[in-house]
């Protein structure tokens, strides 16, 4: 059996398939919803250990796919095959007799109970008397099976998200699943988890398993997947190609249906005066543990500042205090005002735009209006204010304007901000606070959780108000976001900023280091390119031991893992590595970072004599991922 | 087994407008026909009982009158009560706020704070209302304040107060104001009385013997002024988005710990109006049994209304008919099951706002 990808422009793939039967085969699926055409025949198949990677931007019609293979929906045409067989599922308890469990994003367990008792819940045995440490012992040998690292007695509020995943993967393999569909399952974790779950998933493909894999980012995809299946609008564009023959510019383009410009449109500027100053600001965290340690930063106008860190390490708390919902000491000093424990109002009229991390719980009134999400910081001025009232005639003409402005996708301003997709919701945030032609824009996460098209239009959005003159504080876990539009950097670990760098001398490895807790004076050289400092002097001895171990015992098995995969991958990464690196402007940088990368090369056999320096090395690897593998190249 | 045509329940994205109307309306009709069967099968004719029941309470201007001297109290609360569930503070302790508010406005004439047979009539009532809402207000800081600054559950809160304040009460018409020993005070002076229809009747005879007094006019001013406060002022726009997501609301700026203590006195002020309107325009006098559980009844028909001022008037009314027909109709528990069923009913049609419900027939593997 031959597949052929119908795409544009000319990369048909001809795949050769395995001779062995389909663990999954979907075809021709047609689901329509009352306005939309969510699948429009639809192909699908996975192969018993495989992984299969489903893309496609929000809204293209994976997860109803997906429901519709576990059950949840009915399809108005098509066949689905399971192992050859023919199956037609009228619930997903059918599903599941058939082996196929999913993994969603949102996690469905109880926090009081332990690991076992998640997983026997709404099983028919035991029935009556629960014998937990027999069951205990049960999932223990499953989970070692596959390589998965859990205390079943365990309390689920106990455990880190990632650990909390792994429960529900043990849910589904208990259950007998053979086929699992994981519903972007790294949206929720940390970078660390997410290789940690990677290695998960290809151990269990490995002993057969076949994994559906829904994601939006292409880099991961990249990493995990062996074949893929792209969706647009509910239709296929590529059908199970094999994933070396793209780059990340053509699987852009094959989601969204246009090319992609991963180059963003920023203009050389100069930065204006000061904005926003902190002086020594410390605060604490909601476990009134230590949060931020003697802050000192400043923002000027047209200029964007970009946070970077590992999370966790103060950035909320930061972005908290600046905008008023967190107590602090030191001072804040916004356009000469201190606004430091002033209320959010205060540093509002002063013209702080927020936007903020948690889109659904902080940013937006689920249930309200679309009109009434606009409106909420300024409900309290013309036209909307009249006296006391509310004017809600004007209120709708001044949503129904943005809606239209920042291309807003709903049926109407009445609609609830609950029924928009996370793209449109960040666009409605970004319509309400940068529509206010604020001074300053807190930004974190801004782009975190979006599809290709979203991001893109985000991140203009951003670069546009700098060029406008605003002052932007840019938080992102995301590197080569804040590479590609900060004008400084600052790197913060365990609530210190270690270290600001300006936008000449951005260096990926030195931020990666620094990310770990190395201060810059430690780093030598004044060019630092990808040199690596000399090992005894590398750690800063303000950075805890522990936590660089952590890091590096996690990194040990990436380097593995990454070794392997490095050949075929490397070709189709080199274009991205170019467009995504903002030394691209810089010519001389470029020549920097070039001599450093090889300069690195040198002296990091694996015979190293001296340890430290092949620890380093694998930590750069974790912090810095492909991009310096590409450097070494 | 397979069950035929397995049953789905959808969440459903939207509703037309006109629908949450259109259950409310076929939950209580269907409470009719349920109580219908119960009636039949205890040996009534529940038609006859219907009939019998209407004309209690709608049958004439007389019965009517009855049943809007007893929807004021529950039109005051339920409107109160309105406004706190707006912004999700459930404030149950209605019935203490009215006791406060009946303790206050009695006060003025059993301290007496005026000289009662000097002072115009219009300026004691009014003393007693301001002092009536004062009271309730007061009573309802204290949750407020404690749930805005150290979090702490109204709900208990506001339940234990009541039995606070129904003691305090009785405390003095057990003690210091008893008349003679009787738990109860003196009986107001007549300029301590509400206008009641009654006092009309020199001008109008057909309004003679009809007790309904000058209460309702407070209430219904008071659902319009909610109305105002929920649907067209900023406050109440500020009020909404506390209640549908205040980490948004303090993110947008708004003080959400003067709102609760605000939106709590308020709720608590209405409370004690009612209790005024009770004391002065009904019993005239403060005593034991002033309250056939107003406080909670309003609770329900805010819920009932859906926290919408105009449809508490409706709702008060319906249930003001209910507890008149309670008096006419032996056993009185009827009118009571008929209010359970409808309550049952109309908070478990929500069901049909929130989902769609659908049958799936497994027809469809053959019918490609």
């Amino acid at each position: 059996m031959r597949a052929i990808s119908p795409i544009k422009d000319g990369l048909m793939t001809f795949t050769e398939t395995p001779d062995a039967v389909p663990a999954v085969e979907m075809k021709d699926i047609v689901l329509r919803f009352p306005g939309v055409l969510a699948n429009d025949h639809v192909n699908f198949t996975v192969y018993p250990g495989e992984i299969h990677a489903l893309l496609g931007e929000n809204g293209a019609g994976k997860s109803t796919l997906m429901n519709v293979l576990t059950g949840l929906y009915k399809p108005q045409s098509g066949e689905i095959r399971i192992h050859g067989k023919k199956v037609s599922f009228n619930s997903p308890r059918d599903a599941i007799a058939n082996g196929i469990g999913m993994v969603h994003q949102h996690f469905m367990l109880v926090e009081n109970q332990t690991v076992t008792e998640n997983i026997l819940i709404g099983l028919d045995t035991p029935r009556f008397a629960l014998n937990l440490k027999k069951f205990d012992q049960e999932i223990s040998e499953l989970a070692e099976q596959f390589g998965i690292h859990i205390d079943p007695t365990a309390k689920i509020w106990q455990l880190s998200v990632g650990e909390q995943q792994r429960v529900e993967i043990l849910k589904i393999l208990y259950r007998g699943a053979n086929i699992l569909i994981m519903d972007e399952p790294t949206a929720v974790l940390a970078p660390q988890e997410a290789d940690e779950l990677i290695e998960t998933l290809k151990g269990m493909a490995a002993q057969g398993k076949s994994i559906a894999f829904i994601s939006h980012k292409l880099t991961e995809v990249k990493q995990v997947a062996d074949k893929l299946t792209v969706l647009r609008r509910g239709r296929v564009t590529a059908e199970r190609v094999d994933l070396q023959d793209f780059t990340r510019e053509s699987l852009a383009s094959l989601m969204v249906g246009r090319e992609v410009i991963f180059n963003l449109q920023k203009c050389e500027q100069t930065a204006g005066r000061e904005v926003l100053r902190l002086e020594d600001v410390s605060a604490v965290n909601n476990k009134n543990l230590p949060a931020l340690r003697n802050v000192d930063l400043a923002l000027h106008e047209g200029e964007i500042l970009g946070i970077a860190g590992v999370a966790g390490n103060g950035q909320s708390e930061l972005v908290e205090v600046i905008t008023g919902l967190r107590e602090c000491t030191g001072n804040i000093w916004l356009e000469g005002k201190n606004i430091a424990n002033k209320p959010p109002s205060f540093s509002i009229s002063h013209g702080l735009a927020h936007i903020p991390e948690d889109r659904i719980g902080v940013g937006t009134a689920p249930n309200l209006s679309l009109t009434s999400n606009i409106i909420m910081k300024r409900y309290d001025q013309q036209p909307v204010s009249q006296k006391w009232q509310l004017n809600y005639v004007a209120a709708d003409a001044l949503a129904g304007g943005l809606k239209t402005e920042y291309d807003i996708q709903a049926p109407s301003v009445q609609t609830q901000a609950r029924k928009l997709s996370g793209g449109n919701l960040q666009k409605l945030i970004l319509a309400r606070e940068l529509s206010s032609t604020p001074h300053m824009v807190v930004a974190m996460q801004p782009t975190r959780g979006l599809d290709v098209g979203a991001i893109e239009s985000v991140q203009q959005l951003l670069l546009n108000q700098r060029a406008q003159g605003t002052a932007i504080l840019l938080v992102s876990e995301d590197l080569d976001e804040l590479l590609s539009l900060s004008d400084r950097i600052a790197v913060m670990y365990e609530g210190h900023i270690v270290g600001t760098i300006c936008s000449g001398d951005f260096d990926i490895t030195q931020i990666g280091l620094m990310m770990t807790g190395t201060l810059p004076q430690d780093l030598k050289s004044p060019s630092y390119g990808g040199d690596l400092p000399p090992s005894d002097e590398s750690l800063s001895p303000s950075a805890p031991s522990s936590s660089f171990d952590e890091v590096l015992e996690h990194v040990q098995q990436y380097g593995e893992g990454q070794s392997s995969s490095e050949q075929p991958n490397a070709e189709g990464l080199t274009p991205s590595e170019e467009s995504s690196s903002p030394s691209e402007k810089l010519p001389e940088e470029v020549e920097q970072h070039g001599e450093g990368s090889s300069a690195s090369e040198a002296p990091t056999p694996p015979e190293d004599p001296e340890l430290n320096l092949t620890e380093k090395e694998r930590v750069l690897r974790k912090v810095l991922g492909e991009k310096y593998q590409l450097g070494d190249e | 087994m397979k069950i035929p045509y397995p049953v789905f329940f959808k969440r459903a994205e939207d509703y037309p407008k006109w629908l949450p109307a259109a259950t409310s309306v076929a939950a209580v009709l269907l409470a009719f026909v349920i109580s219908g069967v119960v009636l039949a099968a205890t040996g009534a004719d529940p038609l006859k009982v219907y009939s019998y029941f209407f004309k209690a309470s709608f049958g004439s201007w007389g019965a009517f009158s009855d049943v809007v001297v007893k929807a004021t109290p529950l039109l005051l609360i339920g409107l109160g009560c309105s406004l706190a569930f707006r912004m999700r503070l459930w404030n149950i302790g209605a019935e203490g706020q009215f006791f406060v508010g009946a303790f206050m406005a009695s006060a003025v004439v059993m301290v007496p704070l005026v000289n009662l047979d000097t002072t115009p009539r219009w300026a004691i009532i009014s003393l007693m209302a301001a002092l009536g809402m004062l009271g309730g207000a007061l009573y309802a800081f204290i949750p407020g304040i404690l749930k805005a600054k150290l979090n702490i559950n109204e709900i208990i809160i506001t339940l234990m107060l009541n039995y606070i304040a129904v003691l305090w009460s009785n405390y003095w018409i057990f003690g210091n104001w008893s008349e003679a020993g009787f738990q109860m005070t003196k009986t107001f002076p007549k300029n301590a009385w509400l206008p009641r229809l009654a006092d009309l009747a020199a001008e109008f005879p057909a309004f003679s013997g009809m007790t309904a007094h000058a209460g309702i006019l407070f209430g219904l001013i008071a659902a319009v002024i909610v109305y105002l406060i929920i649907y067209r002022s900023k406050w109440g726009y500020k009020i909404t988005l506390i209640g549908d997501n205040p980490r948004a609301a303090r993110y947008a700026g708004i003080n959400i710990t003067r709102n609760t203590i605000l939106v709590f006195m308020i709720s608590g002020a209405l409370a004690g109006l009612a209790g005024m309107t009770e004391v002065s325009g009904v019993v005239h006098r403060l005593q034991e049994r002033i309250s056939t559980s107003y406080g909670f009844s309003g609770v329900i028909v805010a819920w009932l209304a859906k926290l919408n001022p105009f449809a508490v008037i409706l709702v008060s009314i319906l249930f003001g008919a209910l507890l008149v027909a309670s008096r006419e109709i032996q056993p009185s528990g009827i009118s009571f099951l008929i209010q359970g069923i409808t309550l049952f009913l109309i908070i478990s049609s929500d069901v049909l706002l929130k989902y769609e419900i659908k049958w799936v027939r497994p027809a469809q593997e053959t019918a490609q």
